[in-house]
């Protein structure tokens, strides 16, 4: 498994982890405290912020190759995949509000940054899945 | 990143030189080594300044590691 294909995977863990327990710290939030106190376990999410810590903790090794054509073809793509993905998003959200409330209704803008926060996550998210359907899920690359 | 028209030689030419290892020859390429195991197994297609590296590693011309088409390997 390369040093991308690491880091792919501890975004995933790090997103899967923060996800889980900010669905678990709501939900229980919910049952005591109820709505809106219940939107403070979505605090867990700043888990997601330790994987920029994954070009620290996966390191390039010395006198290895850190980045060569294939890897940069393969990032490129894979950053066109996650804006794609986080402009979906965008649209998915934008477009489901205004069926939803409807063209005389209104949202507070403490949505947006919900939304943009959303959208974020999502690029992450589908970034690391992209790397790591390319070059494949797991360490085992068929060396000879 | 399928299955693309461009074959190659690029095993044999390596077990024909001294048994060359894959990371022998992705240093000398300048890649790594999961570059040269996605070649060999068709599945990348190097571009024209790296196959002219590879086929420089074994010494030879890039239409002897490399062929376009339907020539064979």
């Amino acid at each position: 498994m390369n040093r991308w294909q690491k880091m792919a995977w501890f975004t995933l863990i790090v997103f899967g982890v923060g996800a889980i327990l900010s669905g678990i710290a709501v939900t229980v939030l919910s049952l005591k405290l109820g709505f809106p106190k219940a939107y403070a376990g979505f605090a867990f999410m700043g888990i997601f912020g330790l994987s920029g810590l994954s070009p620290v903790i996966f390191r390039k090794k010395p006198g290895e190759v850190e980045l060569d054509e294939r890897d940069r073809m393969i990032q490129r793509r894979a950053s066109w995949v996650g804006f794609g993905a986080s402009y979906g998003f965008f649209g998915l959200v934008c477009m489901t509000t205004w069926f939803v409330i409807g063209p005389k209704g209104s949202i507070s803008v403490n949505v947006l940054p919900q939304i943009f926060i959303g959208g974020m996550i999502t690029m992450f998210f589908v970034h690391s899945v992209a790397i790591l359907i390319q070059y494949g899920w797991r360490g085992k690359d068929g060396a000879q | 990143m399928g299955r693309n028209e461009v074959s190659n030689n690029v095993r044999r030419l390596r077990f024909e030189n001294g048994e060359m290892t894959q990371q022998q020859l992705a240093d000398r390429a300048g890649v790594t080594r999961q570059t040269i195991i996605a070649i060999e197994a068709g599945k990348y297609a190097p571009s024209l300044p790296l196959a002219f590296r590879i086929a420089r590693a074994f010494g030879l011309g890039v239409e002897d590691v490399f062929q376009y088409g339907e020539e064979d390997s």
